[in-house]
């Protein structure tokens, strides 16, 4: 039965991903700018270097000669077969360039992750166990700020403080954790602090406010009357079941780190996606900005996919149909 | 004799002192140097896309034919010497022998033909395209000669040749034909080769210890991307990276004002140009008289200081004062009694000018300014602050009043007064986005055209800048410098006035790491 449902969510996937395809082609051809001028590295304001004759030759190589649909179909075509055509600027496959960038992603999304969770459950469970003290107040006052403070502020003033100040800790830069895991850490410190509290904002308050209604539930009543030990009630009991709504949470933010953190990538110089279609974007570099949003697009959908299959495991009574 | 001792011991330190002063003036070998770049490599290929950082990059590792001084005159480089014929249309180029490519074979003619025909294959997108389009054919007369023909005089022929956005040399053959772009740089003649590219990390060269001219002191140069500028000034306090471009003017001001200390600067004095310029077919700025009035109540130094930490200098021309192409000749001067009566012959009511300017640039802080300097004369400005791509449109189509434009430190006022030549529609501008026209200043610019002389050119010239300023379809506003920063161990290091990384006069080649 979950393999069948497991399907029928890909299948789903399908017309998703045509709509998304065409949104994001026919988007990046509205913004003004030409990817000719783009593919010579030639400045908007310099365009009188390139004379008609070059510029006819150079549109015909990339296609860009052709009616839309007939670009939009060709370029489809070419993604069914895996092809995701080659990047203006730098020439180079969409494809080997994503899958250069994405582990950087990957990683640092997990790191962000891992402080998140770290931040928000104990968090949210202490704020529930003893509301309305100062703990609460203290946790609840994280939330707001978390919530209300701009990610690049919080990036700077990191940097300012450990970087420049304290010299802690790098301000710029990346290594990857198979190579040298001592040296990862150090680099996605800041950045994951910064996304992690992005991420446990919310998800505190969440984990709190069910929290607060489990523990007001018969069960846990219950639980506390036949004198179970605090830590299995709140663990075991409240806790577990106060999880599955924070699993939406969890898992729409996970989306959205893997998505690339564009304003974070961009200010720690981390070599990931987010900074990828960023500088795609900038550039008109109109193919990298297709992939990078469809890749985007497929994973906000499979990690949904995930989600789901997830509540199933922590509630055994939902129901995938 | 104890006093002679306690004087000495005194002194000692001192002495200790200057000593290390002039060891530490001794340029020393090794090490490696990070320079953080505002954006990084695109492409591996040195004859395409060669515009701004991309061209910075590559200049560790290509060189043109020639070379330009620290004043502008042109000199050899690859090519030891040049001969042009008597038309002025064939150029022979004696190369320079012993030159080796980073993969260890010599330098020959073969190689620089190949590189122009390479540019001049419209299928390769080449950058140079337009720059070399003047020439004819290029052939190898022996293993170190080139013979270049042009299709018509071209004065600006050799100055075109000392910018590697025209071309550089690369081996016969290195590269394919067409789009596909090569997957590592072919090999080039510079005082660095390249070692690794890592898109998003870093870019590594390494010290080439068999380059012709003045070898590189460092080991390695390492180029990191940080696209703020903020986080770059941070990087470089916290020592993560030992130099930085494009430093923001604020944080230069701290520096030369000495509250922040062991950081270095070099200026590029003039990476970029300021102007107002005037739609010219259009009422109200077809009224000369107006334009006049606008010219005489500007106060550019106003402007500087207040929209570039007063870190900018001031020009009325399209060259800086110290260019052998700034000429004296009158000009419209800040004179708000002049303005006045200049605005009374134009016959201004008191209509509102629209100012329009780029979004994101420091068009907003100028626009400000000019609109309250205008406004002591008694003209309405009001802001029209475009995107980009918005602003492009409006300038070729002639829907503007007038404008705050950019433009760039040009090698020779050919190409800057050209900007100023008669187009045939006024509705689709291209360089002329003023819309001047005018048969007299056309007839000394196709002159200037076919004029190789340097004196005659300056003569011509001369007149031509006279011309601009009497009827001011532009006003010059002057000069936006960019600064590089470094940690106080980096010495030696220097730029040119356009902001190069390694320019013909030294840069990074040149830095050394004191530590």
């Amino acid at each position: 039965m979950l393999a069948r449902y497991v399907v029928r969510r890909i299948l789903q996937l399908i017309p998703v991903l045509v709509l998304v395809s065409l949104a994001v082609f026919l988007l990046v051809r509205v913004i003004p700018g030409d990817p000719v001028l783009v593919m010579m590295g030639i400045d908007q304001d310099e365009r009188a270097r390139i004379t008609p004759e070059q510029y006819r030759v150079l549109q015909h190589q990339i296609g860009l000669d052709r009616p839309i649909y007939v670009q939009y179909l060709n370029w489809a075509d070419k993604i069914v077969h895996g092809d995701f055509g080659l990047s203006l600027a730098t020439r180079r496959p969409i494809v080997e360039i994503i899958f250069e960038r994405y582990p950087a992603t990957l990683y640092l999304a997990a790191t962000a992750l891992l402080v998140g969770l770290a931040i928000a459950i104990p968090a949210g469970v202490i704020a529930a166990v003893k509301q309305n003290t100062k703990i609460d107040y203290a946790a609840m006052g994280f939330a707001l700020w978390g919530v209300a403070m701009p990610d690049f502020w919080l990036a700077l003033m990191l940097i300012v403080l450990f970087s420049l100040k304290l010299g802690w800790l790098p301000s710029i830069g990346y290594a990857s954790p198979f190579d040298n895991a001592g040296l990862f850490l150090q680099h996605a410190c800041l950045p994951a602090i910064v996304m992690g509290t992005e991420l446990a904002a919310p998800l505190t308050r969440y984990v709190r406010a069910e929290m607060l209604d489990q523990l007001r539930q018969d069960y846990v009543r219950t639980a506390w009357a036949k004198g179970l030990p605090s830590r299995m009630v709140i663990v075991k009991h409240a806790l577990r079941n106060s999880l599955i709504a924070a699993v939406t949470v969890v898992g729409l933010q996970t989306a959205r780190l893997l998505g690339g953190a564009t304003i974070i990538e961009t200010i720690f110089s981390w070599p990931g996606v987010g900074r990828l279609l960023i500088d795609g974007i900038y550039q008109r570099d109109y193919p990298i900005v297709q992939g990078a949003v469809l890749l985007i697009a497929v994973t906000y959908v499979f990690i949904n996919l995930i989600v789901d299959i997830f509540y199933k495991w922590l509630d055994p009574r939902i129901k995938l149909e | 004799m104890k006093r002679l001792l306690v004087l000495i011991l005194l002194l000692i330190p001192f002495f200790w002192e200057r000593l290390g002063e002039g060891a530490s003036n001794q340029p020393k070998r090794g090490g490696t140097l990070t320079l953080a770049v505002s954006k990084e490599l695109a492409l591996m290929n040195p004859l395409v896309n060669t515009s701004s950082t991309e061209s910075r990059i590559r200049e560790l590792m290509f060189e043109p034919l020639l070379g330009k001084d620290a004043r502008g005159a042109i000199k050899p480089r690859l090519a030891e010497s040049w001969e042009i014929s008597k038309d002025g249309k064939v150029y022979t180029f004696r190369l320079r022998k012993g030159v080796k490519f980073h993969d260890g074979r010599e330098m020959t003619a073969d190689d620089v033909k190949f590189a122009i025909d390479y540019t001049l294959n419209p299928k390769n997108g080449a950058y140079g395209f337009a720059d070399m389009e003047a020439v004819d054919k290029a052939e190898v007369a022996d293993k170190y000669t080139l013979k270049v023909s042009l299709k018509k005089i071209n004065p600006l022929f050799l100055t075109l040749l000392t910018d590697i956005r025209a071309f550089s040399v690369v081996p016969k053959e290195s590269l394919p034909e067409g789009m596909r772009k090569p997957a590592s740089f072919p090999p080039g003649t510079g005082p660095f080769k390249f070692v690794e590219w890592k898109p998003g990390q870093r870019v590594v060269f390494e010290r080439f210890a068999d380059y012709w001219g003045e070898k590189a002191f460092v080991d390695r140069v390492v180029m990191r991307e940080i696209a703020d500028a903020t986080v770059r000034f941070t990087a470089l306090q916290a020592g993560d990276v030992d130099i930085i471009e494009r430093t923001p003017y604020e944080w230069v001001q701290q520096i030369v004002q000495g509250k922040i200390k062991d950081i270095g600067y070099a200026t590029a004095k003039q990476a970029g140009a300021r102007n107002l310029e005037f739609n010219v077919a259009d009422p109200p700025f077809n009224n000369k008289k107006l334009r006049l009035a606008i010219a005489h109540a500007i106060d550019r130094k106003e402007i500087i200081q207040a929209a570039y930490f007063g870190l900018a200098e001031t020009s009325d021309q399209r060259f800086p004062k110290d260019s052998i192409w700034y000429f004296d000749v009158p000009a419209p001067k800040y004179d708000l009694n002049k303005a006045k009566a200049y605005l009374k012959e134009a016959g201004y009511k008191g209509e509102t000018l629209e100012l329009m300017g780029n979004r994101g640039e420091v068009a907003e802080v100028e626009g400000a300014i000019i609109q309250a300097q205008l406004k002591k004369v008694g003209v309405k400005v009001e802001l029209k602050i475009l995107e980009r791509a918005s602003a492009l449109e409006a300038r070729r189509q002639g829907k503007y009043m007038f404008k705050l434009a950019g433009g760039s430190d040009y090698p020779d006022p050919l190409p800057a007064y050209s900007e100023y030549s008669c187009e045939p529609d006024p509705k689709d501008r291209h360089l002329n986005e003023t819309a001047y026209c005018d048969k007299e200043y056309d007839a000394l610019m196709k002159r200037a055209e076919l004029e190789v002389d340097l004196e005659k050119r300056k003569a011509l010239f001369k007149q031509v800048v006279a011309k601009v300023l009497d009827d001011s379809p532009v006003v010059a506003i002057g000069f936006t410098p960019r600064f590089f920063t470094f940690r106080s161990y980096v010495k030696g290091f220097a730029t040119n006035s356009a902001g190069d990384f390694q320019p013909f006069i030294g840069g990074l080649s040149r830095a050394w790491i004191d530590k």
